[in-house]
């Protein structure tokens, strides 16, 4: 990075901190800090709720994948639309007319404080682990990019998202989100338009991603039906269904945000913008992912991503097994780059008997440099001891900052920066408000006045901070355990929206059946996932299943016995 | 119904149009499945 692109990422670090602060004067009392006062325009909620999902992880882990598998990952969203109306018809309703600050306040009313606790609880366990995991993977990633600690990225990832929320509370997260996502959108079309002018000449956009497609990265839909693959339609479109209807549903991260509207209208409106825009956006995301892969087609490419990893190999003790494995790559990669221009220009111009033979030749080519490179990788799994080893989410960040001209690399940093604070700050303040409103405010000063409460509110916002950066250190050391928290996490999703299906769609359901119910579906979800090789989206099917089946009939079980127990019970005299 | 049962005020057209657009959007993708490969 030059001086230039250091001094766009300052500029617009400092410019979005100052912005958030701004809105401190606006959150002087609990309504305005946790709810806005309820006076936002849906808009800039809708907004607010897309920026929040478009985490750095998006940005390099999405566009990484893109890069290795193409469009596939699209399905995962396809539920999403469903979800958005499922939701409006349902929860959104209830949680603005109930006038709540957290969507676990609602359980409490419905059921008793020990629902509201234990579900606040598991809210709290999972969302500080995850938000580990979100500042821990882009700050992993942007200390080998820059060459600075690890210590350090997490402080300048975490840092600028934690004062504003601190201070201005949902307000300031709501309208710099709305800044985060021009910020950006604008940062993927600046990273498509480069990636399209960056085609040879002669070689069209069309007969490129139909050179693409001939590996499968186009391929949007998988119609088998096998529950161990992660990405099909079937998953996309059920088991997904459930996660969203947990996550936009029930996760205080997302109920928050649309409880700061003036109406239940706004907040289904914000809700269905959501709706018409997540799978267009998500597929520009994937989009640069493919683009990536035919720049990096026409382009030398680096064997590896991450140069770390590439000086110590180089270095080690493996050294010569390595240079003879790169050897191979500059051949191949040529090879390739060879081919795949024959093959776009047949398929602009030439017979079909041509342009099959070129795009076979292209796929024998591809094929090739795929070896060797998983050749490579599995070097370093052996070096590092490190088994899921995988650099897709250097692709992106490579590309940037040694492709792009000055300036334009500043300003994509950036955007990850946009990308990362936008998620960050909305899971501070749903923590902050969680821990504050269902414990602090509940338990130990139900009658403590704004100002005491504010206060509080501040610092539990920097406890998370801390406590969360503390985990990005530690996840990042131990590497596999981002897998194990995203599994940990689809443990209480399905399960907790069981508790609320429950509260909502069966009248008969006691405080007791609820929660039995609750421990019956983690139980479910953790058979599954020790015994059986289900893909974890299933998980919030069968967690939510669980909890209503076993809430049901527990439910069912207490009033029978309560009956027997009434008419054991002597009549009056 | 009250304005705030969330089924009215103009709410079902809206979600209404959320499928049909959702349905366009997959074809549209399919579409472009079926055009690249």
């Amino acid at each position: 990075m030059r001086a230039l692109d250091w001094a766009i990422v300052a500029a617009y670090l400092i410019w979005i901190v100052y912005d958030g602060l701004r809105l401190t004067k606006r959150s002087k009392e609990i309504d305005g800090y946790f709810r806005g006062n309820r006076s936002l325009p849906w808009w800039t909620v809708g907004l607010s709720v897309m920026a929040t999902q478009l985490s750095a992880i998006t940005m390099i882990g999405t566009t990484g994948q893109g890069y290795v598998n193409g469009m596939r990952f699209l399905q995962f969203y396809y539920a999403l639309p469903l979800a958005m109306v499922v939701l409006c018809l349902t929860l959104v309703p209830f949680f603005h007319n109930a006038n709540v600050y957290t969507a676990y306040e609602f359980l409490e009313r419905r059921f008793d404080a020990k629902a509201r606790a234990v579900t606040s609880f598991l809210f709290l366990l999972s969302r500080s682990m995850s938000l580990g995991v979100v500042i821990s993977a882009p700050s992993v990633v942007l200390s080998v990019i820059f060459g600075m600690s690890l210590t350090s990225t997490v402080a300048l990832v975490a840092t600028p998202a934690a004062i504003y929320t601190m201070f201005g509370g949902v307000q300031a997260v709501a309208w710099t989100d709305v800044k985060q996502m021009v910020m950006i959108v604008g940062g993927l079309l600046t990273a498509v338009v480069v990636l399209v002018l960056g085609l040879p000449d002669g070689v069209g956009l069309g007969p490129a991603l139909r050179l693409a497609g001939a590996t499968g990265r186009m391929q949007t839909f998988d119609f088998t039906f096998d529950l161990t693959n992660q990405y099909t339609f079937w998953s996309g479109t059920i088991a997904a269904l459930f996660l969203f209807c947990s996550y936009f549903g029930t996760d205080q991260s997302q109920v928050q945000r649309y409880l700061t509207t003036k109406s239940v209208k706004e907040a289904q409106t914000s809700l269905l913008m959501s709706a018409y825009w997540k799978i267009p956006l998500q597929a520009l995301v994937l989009l640069v992912g493919v683009l990536l892969f035919l720049f990096y087609t026409f382009t030398p490419t680096p064997m590896l991503f991450n140069t770390i990893h590439e000086r110590e190999l180089r270095q080690g003790p493996k050294a010569q097994e390595y240079s003879a494995l790169e050897r191979r790559f500059e051949g191949a990669t040529a090879a390739r780059s060879a081919a795949a221009t024959v093959a776009a220009r047949a398929d602009a111009g030439g017979q079909d008997a041509d342009r099959t033979a070129a795009q076979q030749q292209f796929l024998a080519a591809d094929t090739e440099v795929k070896a060797i490179r998983t050749e490579a990788l599995a070097l370093v799994r052996s070096t590092t001891g490190d088994q899921a080893y995988s650099d897709v989410n250097y692709v992106f960040p490579t590309f940037i900052t040694t492709q792009l001209p000055i300036g334009v690399t500043g300003l994509l940093i950036a955007a990850i920066f946009a990308a990362a604070m936008s998620a960050i700050s909305a899971e501070l303040t749903s923590l902050s408000t969680a821990t504050v409103m269902d414990f602090y405010r509940r338990f130990l000063r139900p009658d403590g006045d704004d100002a005491s409460v504010l206060r509080v509110s501040r610092f539990a916002t920097a406890f998370w901070a801390i406590f969360a950066s503390a985990v990005a250190v530690w996840a990042a050391e131990l590497g596999s355990l981002i897998e194990v928290v995203n599994r940990f996490g689809s443990f209480f999703y399905g399960s907790i929206l069981g508790v609320f299906i429950l509260a909502i769609g069966w009248k008969r359901a006691t405080p007791n059946g609820a929660f039995v119910g609750l421990i019956a579906g983690m139980g479910s979800v953790a058979w599954f996932a020790t015994y059986t090789k289900v893909a974890f989206l299933w998980h919030n099917l069968i967690g939510a299943v669980g909890v209503v089946v076993a809430g049901i009939v527990v439910s069912a079980i207490e009033r029978a016995v309560r009956r027997g127990r009434s008419l054991d019970r002597p009549a009056a005299p | 119904m009250s304005s705030t049962d969330g089924r009215n005020d103009g709410m079902t057209s809206r979600y209404v149009g959320v499928l049909v657009v959702w349905v366009a959007v997959l074809l549209a993708l399919y579409a472009v499945q079926q055009y690249f490969s």
